[in-house]
């Protein structure tokens, strides 16, 4: 059950108005048994797991807090490692790291390699593994005090909203919200309505459209003329922004629903003029949660220069392996990690042209495209389209009208064009700053993206992006 | 509270009034699939043959050679993907508006053949001819969500889908679509299919022939509503693609059962399953359909039939 799912439209008004009416004694069992309900909907074996992964990590985490000894702690830490990271490689990097074992192989003794299927990964593992993790390395750092309910953080790692594709909530954050009774807020509640439908429309007016175009393109590269790859290139990166950020505004707008206030993931990173800036805004969560837990154990920025910079490269290395078990997504996250690198080399040494806009969106597209090409050998290709310069816009024309007829094409452009005026308004405030259009604007804006998500919607089942990962 | 509610109800109310403009511009359309369907459930037509069937029928029986063959006038109203119980009830819903013809030609086909599905082929296509009460109930019965569908316009509008909001667009402005011209009295060509060029290399998948209950009752209600309408009901085979035919099982005996249901209730009985053009793969658009060149001979063939059954 998505939140574009049919189910879903059933589900949230049952739980919403049960959890308003129930004794608040209640409340965050109800949430329990909803959350469970709702990841269990994918497949009930994954229950199992999220409630085993959760009870060590419940287990270990009173056992850190109350041993005195350093090495019992760093022992406890390291089980909750084992069995969190051990279940994400199991299921998620197995068949990667064995492949490419089997490819190393055949080329050194010439042999037919023998490939594996990729197991199938529980949806939002990457995700609620990297909650308890949160949780377990903030307790062991004295940051917050371990949770004596069960429930409250079963319900801190399960939490329907955010299970199954973030955003990546900090227990000091959100768990501590559970442990406290939601009071009604009228304007919480409109916020999270606003939110709610702000994401649906990004996901189905606009990301959704644009997958109409960009799928057909990945699926064959080899058949297309760069310049519709790039543009591809480009749509995908909207295409992407619009899914993920769109699942994060819904899930933030339906915690409000209950009470709840999760952390801002994204503050318009398509409007950024440097890669720096673009991470200070893009997928905060789990930004934070790298920078947090993974940089800072690896002495963050308090070493060498060479060292310091080795620690950022390697952090976006496997932050790229963290979105997929594949080459392609190693490359997307060397990408970055090598440009992010150039800029603090290069900082204030030279001065990028229109502000660095145009730099920061098209490098961000033509990395982005290593993040979607369905394999190595079709990435090879895509960029050798695109870098031979042999580009014709009447053939891309041609290719790009003849995959989702005109109308798709045109309504793809306006959403982006509107995604874009949404948000340069949001950046400069400079229309919300007129009093009299805030009143007028606002009830007419979302009942047009109400309207519009029915009626310009693409609705022939795209699952969010972020729940592959 | 209180606004968000009234908003909310104009959202709503809104998508009720956008649904019957875009409905309005796709019954505007005056050529192609949609003026097709307008003719079957809208207009109110004088047609002295009609052809009903499937996708085989729509693509199969070029209606400009019978009128001139027979001197009369036809209509073809099949229907993709359409489904015995479905075509029942196209034929009552073009009843509905139109005078009976004196003539209704039924296609029959392995693809008629068989279980029927819970849901109707392209569906979205006929939100806009929901009116039209024969063709409602009739969808209801092949799919139980045409209630739904009618009524609320929050559970139909994500079904619509560009295709039809650019239909009802080209309706609006009154410029017909690239297709529209390919479409002759409701017969509409089937497109090549690469595959056909090389026919042997085709994986033709097991078909099972088999004369259901539920299509018996169609073909049952098909042949009532002839009787009460006094139209003569004329049942057709046309030929499968030889490779395909082979492929299906039972589908000889079902054939069979059928002819006898027609000598036992003096229906006439066109059977050029036989016809020598299923060997020939340049004249298949795709293993199931003969192409536009192959459904001009095909016609001529079935003219050549029908003329005897055709009273002086």
């Amino acid at each position: 059950m998505g939140f574009t799912s049919l189910q879903f439209v059933f589900f949230l008004p049952i739980v919403f108005g049960l959890y308003w009416t129930i004794p608040v004694r209640w409340r965050n069992i109800l949430l329990l048994a909803a959350s469970y309900y709702f990841y269990m909907t994918w497949d009930y074996r994954f229950g199992a797991l999220l409630f085993a992964t959760t009870f060590i990590d419940w287990i270990l985490g009173l056992q850190i807090e109350k041993t005195s000894s350093v090495k019992r702690k760093k022992l406890f830490v390291a089980l909750s490692l084992i069995t969190n990271l051990g279940c994400l490689a199991a299921f998620k990097y197995t068949a990667f790291l064995y492949n490419t074992f089997e490819w190393t192989r055949s080329e050194i003794n010439g042999m037919q390699p023998h490939y594996m299927e990729a197991l199938i990964i529980p949806i939002g593992l990457s995700f609620y593994v990297f909650h308890s993790l949160s949780y377990i390395i903030d307790i062991s750092r004295g940051k917050i005090k371990a949770e004596t309910n069960f429930g409250t953080f079963a319900l801190f790692v399960s939490f329907f909203p955010q299970l199954v594709a973030g955003p990546i909530a900090r227990f000091g954050d959100l768990g501590v919200q559970f442990r406290e009774e939601r009071k009604w807020n009228t304007e919480q509640f409109l916020s999270g309505c606003r939110l709610v439908l702000w994401g649906y429309f990004k996901k189905i007016v606009i990301a959704d459209r644009l997958a109409t175009i960009v799928n057909p393109v990945f699926e064959n590269p080899e058949t297309y003329n760069g310049l519709t790859l790039l543009i591809a290139g480009v749509f995908f990166t909207v295409q992407v922004y619009c899914d993920f950020s769109g699942y994060s505004d819904i899930a933030t707008g339906i915690a409000r629903f209950f009470g709840y206030e999760l952390k801002l993931n994204w503050r318009r990173p398509l409007l950024s003029k440097s890669l720096h800036e673009f991470w200070g805004r893009n997928h905060i969560s789990m930004t934070s949660w790298f920078r947090d837990y993974l940089y800072i154990s690896l002495g963050g920025s308090r070493v060498t220069y060479p060292r310091w910079l080795l620690n950022l490269f390697l952090v976006f290395l496997i932050s790229g392996l963290w979105h997929g078990a594949s080459w392609t997504f190693v490359i997307w996250g060397a990408l970055h990690g090598i440009v992010y690198i150039i800029e603090i080399v290069l900082k204030d040494k030279i001065r990028i042209p229109f502000g660095g806009w145009i730099y920061l969106f098209l490098f961000h597209s033509l990395a982005l495209i290593a993040f979607r090409a369905e394999n190595y050998n079709d990435l090879k290709t895509i960029y050798h389209h695109i870098f031979s310069f042999q580009w014709s816009a009447e053939i891309s024309y041609v290719e790009l009208t003849g995959i989702a007829d005109r109308l798709p094409v045109l309504l793809s452009i306006a959403g982006i064009l509107s995604l874009f005026a949404f948000e340069l308004r949001e950046e400069h405030r400079w229309l919300s700053s007129l009093p009299k259009m805030q009143t007028l604007w606002r009830p007419l804006f979302y009942t047009i993206l109400f309207v519009s998500i029915f009626t310009l919607g693409e609705f022939s089942a795209n699952v969010f992006i972020y729940f592959h990962f | 509270m209180k606004r968000v509610l009234i908003y909310a109800l104009l959202a709503i109310a809104l998508t009720y009034a956008i649904r019957e403009v875009l409905y309005i511009g796709i019954r505007k359309n005056a050529g192609g699939e949609f003026d097709k369907l307008n003719t079957a459930f809208i207009k109110e037509n004088k047609y002295d043959i009609l052809i009903i069937g499937s996708s085989r029928a729509e693509c199969q029986f070029f209606p400009p050679i019978i009128d001139s063959a027979t001197g009369l006038h036809s209509y073809n109203i099949g229907m993709t993907g359409a489904v015995m119980p479905f075509i029942a009830a196209s034929l009552e819903a073009y009843l509905e508006n139109s005078a009976p013809p004196k003539y209704v030609i039924l296609n029959l086909d392995l693809h008629s053949l068989g279980d029927a599905t819970d849901t109707v082929y392209k569906f979205p296509r006929y939100f806009a001819y929901l009116n039209n009460s024969a063709l409602y109930n009739g969808l209801s019965q092949c799919d139980s969500r045409f209630p739904a569908f009618r009524w609320i316009s929050l559970y139909s509008m994500p079904y619509f889908g560009t295709k039809y909001l650019s239909n009802s667009m080209h309706g609006w402005m009154n410029i017909p679509t690239e297709y529209d011209a390919e479409y002759e009295q409701g017969f509409a060509p089937c497109k090549t299919d690469t595959r056909m060029q090389q026919p042997d290399s085709v994986q033709f998948i097991t078909t099972h022939a088999v004369l259901s209950p539920e299509i018996k009752n169609a073909i049952e209600r098909i042949n009532n509503i002839c009787i009460a309408h006094n139209m003569k009901l004329i049942l057709t085979v046309s030929p499968l693609f030889h490779l395909q035919e082979k492929s299906a099982v039972s589908y000889e005996i079902s054939k069979q059962e059928l002819n006898q249901y027609a000598a036992e209730n003096k229906i006439p009985w066109i059977d050029l399953g036989h016809d020598s053009i299923r060997f020939r793969s340049e004249f298949y658009g795709d293993p199931a359909h003969l192409n536009k060149q192959g459904a001009l001979i095909f016609t001529r063939h079935f003219c050549s039939v029908l003329k005897q059954y055709l009273n002086p």
